[in-house]
C-alpha cells in the first residue's frame, strides 16, 4: 500500500504517458536527423528525472510502435499515427499559453507537457482554430496539421487572426509569421516584426501600413496576409 | 557607398559611409556591402549613427556589434524629431551601461557633430553583458579556436565566427570562407549541432537575444513623455498614402512641377535666356568679335549653324542650365520631404500590373531627373526580371528631365491637348509594354516592404547645396559631349555626310513619319546626349519647318527613342550585351512605329492641333 501511495504522490501522470514520452522525443529528434537509442536514454534522464530502459524500449518493440535497428531507433507508421496527436497536442497547448495566456516563451514547456495528454480532440480542433490554426509552436518546431486545418475552419472565431482580418486601428501583439521565405523572414525581423512584438495597424488600402514603435512599415497585402497577431 | 577625409589636428581620418542597416545576417545588398566594410576593410571604429525616434531598434545592431567585438561610438541622430515624439534618451545613463561614448545630434543641421568628432578616439567595446544563450557563445568561441592566426586578424574574428553560425547560407558560406572552415570538417560538425539545437535559423536566435538586450537597455535609457496632438505634417504624411486623398496630393504636385518647371523654368527663364541674353546682349556683340578672324571655315564653326555656340554654349547655357535648375531644386524639395516612399507605397498595387513593385517608383522618379542615374538605381529591385523591365521601360518611356524641360519648353508654344496627346501617348505605351512584358516573364514579383519615413520640412541649405551639386555634375558631363557632338556634326555637315545620312533615312523620316529630313539630325545628336537632339528639334521648331502636327510626331519618337550613349553603356554593363541589344532594337522600333502610326492617324483624321 505503502508504495502505491508513494506513486500516487509523486510520479502519477509520467509513469502513465511514458509510451507518449518516449515516442515523442524520437519524434523530435527524427525532425532533426535520426535518433539514437542513446538520445531517448539521456533525454529522459535530463529532463524528466526517470530512467528509460532497454526493456521500456523492447517492450515498444514489441508492440510495432517503434523500430531500433543497432544504435538507430525509429517511429514506425503506427507509431508516428501515435505520435503526431500528441505532438500536435504540446505545441497547440504551447501556442494557447503564449498567445492567449500572454505567458513567456521560456516558461511554458511543463504546462504544454501536461495538456498534449489530457486535451480531448474536438478541444484540440477548437483551440486550433481559435488560434488561426498556426503552423508553428513558439519555438519555431512546425506543428503537424489537424483535420480543421485542412478544412481551414473558422466555426469559432479565430483569437489569433491574420493582419488582414483585423481593422485599421487595431493594436496587435504579433503571434507567429506564416512564411517559409528566410529573407523575407530576415527583412521583417530587421524592422522589427517578430513574433511578442506589438504593432498598430494603420492604413490597410492601397498597401497595409504598419506602426512599431516610432516607425512606420509598408507591406504588401500578401505579406500582411501571414503575420498573424492578438488584438489587445 | 562614399568615402571620405575627414581632417583633423592630429591626423586625417578616412570615413566610410555603409548603407543603412538593421542587421547583417542576410544576404540583402545593403546587408552584404556593410558587412565587407566591416570585414575587409578592418575599420578602426564604427560610428553607428541611430535614429533617436526608433532607438530600440538601433541598439539590437549595436548588440550585435558588441558581439563581433567592434569598437564604436553610438551617435543618437534627429533627436529634435525624437523630441517631438516625446521621446528624451537618457545619455549618460547609456553611455555609464554601453560603456562607450554616445553623442546627440542633428545632422542635417550639424548641431553635435564637433563633440562626436572628439568623441571618436574614445571608442570602445560595448560592455553590456551579452544575451546570447550560452550553447551558441560556446559554439562561437569553439570555432574562433579553429580559426588560424595566419588566416584572418584577431580583431575579425569573433564576427566571422558568428555571421558562420547564424547568417544565412550565403552570408555564412562566405564566412566560413573567409575563415577558411569551409571545409573543416571540426567546424562544420560545430555548425550542424547548433543549428540541431536550436531547431531554427540561427540568426533568428541571436536576433531575439539581440532584441532582449536592446529592450532591457532602452527601457532604462529613455524618458518618455506622451504627445497629444499629430502635428500637421505627419497628417499630411499619412494622408498621402491613402487613395484619394494621395491621389489628389500627387496631381497637385505633378501640377506644381508643370507650372514651376514647365511655365516658369522652360517659359519664362528660358525666353529671357534665349532671346533677351543670348539673342540680343550677346549674339550680336560675338558675331563682331567673330568678324575680325579672317577664315570663314573659323568663324563658322564658332557661329555658324552648326557651330560651337549655337550647337553648345547657347542650348547648354541658356536652356538646359535654367531648366535644370530650377527642376534639381524643386526634385530636391520634394526628395528631402519623404514623400517618394509615400508614393511608392500609393503606387505598389499598380506597378505590380506592369511587373515591378512599388520600390520601382524610385528609379522611375530618378528617370525624370537622369535616366541614367536611374538605370543604376535599379539595383534596388530584387530580381533579375524586374530590374530588366524597369530598364526597359526607363529607356523606352521616361524622358530625363534634361530631354524633357527642352520638351515643356517646345510644347508651351502649342496647344495643351499637343501636350496632353504627346505624353498620353507616351504613357499608356509605357503601361502596355510592362504590362505585356510581365504577362511574358512570368516570375514571381519580389515582396513589398518599406519603411515609411516621417514627413519633413527639407532644409533649404541641404536642397540648395544638393542643387548647385547636381546642375554643376551636369555642366560637366554635358559640355564635353554637346561640343564633341557640335563637331561632329559640323564636320558631318562640311563633308556632306550628314546630307547622305539624311537621304539614307528619308524614307522612314520624311515618308513614314511625315517629318522634315532635318529630323535626322536630332536623332544622331540625341544619341550622343539625349537633350542635344531636342535642342536640335528646338532648333528646328524656332525655324518653322515643321507643323504642330509634325512636332507632335517628332516629340513622341523622341521622348520613345533610345536615351543616349551614356545610357546604352550602362544598359550593357548592367544586363549584357544581348539584352541591351534588345532593349535597344525594340525600342528604336517601337518609337518608328508609334510615330508612323501616329502620322496616317492624324492625316487620316485630319488633326492638326
Amino acid at each position: 500500500m505503502g508504495q502505491y501511495y508513494f506513486l500516487r504522490k509523486v510520479e502519477p501522470v509520467k509513469i502513465v504517458h511514458v509510451t507518449d514520452e518516449v515516442l515523442e522525443t524520437i519524434w523530435r529528434f527524427e525532425e532533426r536527423g535520426r535518433c539514437t537509442v542513446e538520445n531517448v536514454k539521456t533525454e529522459h534522464e535530463d529532463a524528466s528525472g526517470y530512467v528509460v530502459d532497454d526493456e521500456i524500449l523492447s517492450e515498444l518493440e514489441k508492440t510495432g510502435l517503434v523500430k531500433i535497428s543497432g544504435t538507430e531507433i525509429s517511429l514506425t507508421e503506427d507509431g508516428k499515427a501515435h505520435a503526431l496527436p500528441i505532438i500536435r497536442r504540446h505545441r497547440i497547448a504551447e501556442r494557447l499559453l503564449v498567445d492567449v495566456l500572454g505567458m513567456p516563451f521560456d516558461a511554458i514547456e511543463e504546462s504544454a507537457c501536461e495538456y498534449e495528454h489530457t486535451l480531448a480532440p474536438g478541444l484540440t480542433e477548437a483551440i486550433c482554430t481559435l488560434l488561426g490554426h498556426p503552423r508553428e509552436c513558439p519555438h519555431g518546431s512546425s506543428i503537424p496539421e489537424g483535420d480543421c486545418c485542412r478544412r481551414s475552419e473558422s466555426s469559432v472565431e479565430s483569437f489569433v487572426k491574420p493582419l488582414n482580418a483585423l481593422e485599421v486601428g487595431d493594436s496587435v501583439r504579433i503571434s507567429f509569421i506564416r512564411k517559409d521565405d528566410p529573407v523575407l523572414i530576415g527583412k521583417l525581423v530587421s524592422f522589427g516584426v517578430s513574433p511578442g512584438k506589438m504593432i498598430k495597424i494603420r492604413q490597410k488600402f492601397p498597401a497595409y501600413v504598419i506602426q512599431i514603435e516610432n516607425t512606420q512599415i509598408a507591406l504588401e497585402q500578401d505579406i500582411a496576409a501571414d503575420i498573424y497577431g492578438v488584438k489587445v | 557607398m562614399q568615402r571620405g577625409i575627414l581632417k583633423i589636428e592630429w591626423e586625417d581620418i578616412e570615413i566610410i559611409d555603409t548603407p543603412g542597416v538593421c542587421n547583417l545576417f542576410f544576404n540583402e545588398d545593403n546587408e552584404r556591402v556593410a558587412r565587407n566594410i566591416l570585414i575587409d576593410e578592418k575599420p578602426d571604429l564604427v560610428i553607428q549613427v541611430c535614429d533617436a525616434k526608433n532607438l530600440n531598434r538601433s541598439l539590437v545592431l549595436t548588440a550585435l556589434l558588441a558581439e563581433c567585438n567592434i569598437p564604436l561610438v553610438l551617435a543618437i541622430n534627429m533627436v529634435d524629431e525624437a523630441a517631438q515624439k516625446g521621446i528624451k534618451v537618457k545619455r549618460h545613463k547609456l553611455e555609464e551601461m554601453l560603456g562607450t561614448p554616445v553623442v546627440e545630434t542633428i545632422a542635417s543641421e550639424g548641431v553635435g557633430i564637433p563633440t562626436l568628432i572628439s568623441a571618436l578616439n574614445k571608442a570602445l567595446i560595448p560592455c553590456y553583458p551579452s544575451r546570447l544563450p550560452t550553447t551558441l557563445v560556446a559554439a562561437v568561441d569553439d570555432l574562433m579556436g579553429l580559426i588560424g592566426s595566419e588566416i584572418c586578424e584577431d580583431r575579425g574574428k569573433p564576427a566571422l565566427a558568428i555571421f558562420s553560425l547564424a547568417g544565412d547560407h550565403a552570408t555564412s558560406l562566405w564566412a566560413q570562407q573567409k575563415i577558411g572552415i569551409s571545409h573543416n570538417e571540426i567546424a562544420l560538425q560545430i555548425i550542424k549541432n547548433t543549428t540541431r539545437t536550436f531547431q531554427r535559423p540561427l540568426g533568428l536566435v541571436v536576433s531575439r537575444a539581440n532584441d532582449l538586450w536592446a529592450e532591457a537597455l532602452y527601457a532604462e535609457s529613455v524618458y518618455l513623455s506622451p504627445v497629444s496632438s499629430t502635428p500637421l505634417l505627419n497628417r499630411l504624411g499619412d494622408q498621402a498614402l491613402t487613395p484619394i486623398a494621395g491621389s489628389i496630393i500627387l496631381v497637385c504636385l505633378i501640377a506644381m512641377l508643370y507650372f514651376i518647371v514647365g511655365k516658369f523654368a522652360a517659359g519664362i527663364v528660358v525666353d529671357f535666356m534665349l532671346n533677351d541674353f543670348f539673342g540680343d546682349m550677346v549674339a550680336p556683340h560675338l558675331k563682331n568679335a567673330v568678324e575680325i578672324i579672317p577664315y570663314a571655315f573659323v568663324r563658322e564653326l564658332i557661329v555658324g549653324e552648326y557651330g560651337l555656340y549655337t550647337m553648345a554654349v547657347v542650348p547648354v547655357l541658356g536652356l538646359l542650365l535654367p531648366i535644370l535648375t530650377v527642376f534639381f531644386f524643386t526634385f530636391g524639395f520634394i526628395e528631402d520631404s519623404g514623400y517618394i516612399p509615400r508614393l511608392s507605397i500609393l503606387l505598389d498595387r499598380i506597378f505590380r500590373k506592369i511587373g515591378l513593385n512599388g520600390k520601382a517608383v524610385l528609379p522611375m522618379v530618378l528617370g525624370f531627373s537622369c535616366v541614367t542615374m536611374a538605370t543604376i538605381s535599379t539595383r534596388v529591385l530584387e530580381n533579375k526580371r524586374e530590374r530588366f523591365i524597369a530598364i526597359f521601360l526607363l529607356s523606352l518611356g521616361i524622358p530625363c528631365s534634361a530631354k524633357l524641360s527642352i520638351i515643356l519648353a517646345i510644347l508651351a508654344q502649342i496647344s495643351f491637348s499637343g501636350f496632353l496627346v504627346v505624353f498620353g501617348v507616351v504613357f499608356s505605351l509605357t503601361v502596355a509594354t510592362g504590362i505585356i512584358l510581365n504577362k511574358l516573364m512570368r516570375v514571381e514579383t519580389s515582396n513589398f516592404i518599406m519603411e515609411v519615413p516621417p514627413i519633413r520640412i527639407p532644409s533649404l541649405k541641404n536642397v540648395l547645396s544638393k542643387t548647385s551639386y547636381r546642375s554643376l555634375l551636369f555642366l560637366q558631363e554635358a559640355v564635353p559631349l554637346f561640343i564633341i557632338s557640335a563637331l561632329g556634326l559640323f564636320f558631318a555637315d562640311k563633308i556632306g555626310l550628314l546630307t547622305i545620312i539624311e537621304n539614307l533615312l528619308a524614307p522612314v523620316i520624311s515618308g513614314f513619319l511625315g517629318l522634315p529630313p532635318q529630323f535626322a539630325e536630332s536623332l544622331i545628336m540625341g544619341f550622343i546626349r539625349g537633350e542635344a537632339g531636342v535642342a536640335v528639334l528646338k532648333k528646328m521648331v524656332d525655324s518653322g519647318v515643321m507643323n504642330h502636327a509634325q512636332l507632335v510626331i517628332a516629340m513622341v519618337v523622341t521622348i520613345l527613342f533610345i536615351p543616349c550613349v551614356t545610357n546604352f553603356m550602362l544598359i550593357i554593363k548592367e544586363q549584357g550585351s544581348q539584352k541591351a541589344l534588345a532593349i535597344i532594337v525594340s525600342v528604336t522600333a517601337c518609337a518608328i512605329m508609334t510615330g508612323g502610326i501616329l502620322n496616317y492617324f492624324f492625316q487620316w483624321a485630319n488633326i492638326i492641333f
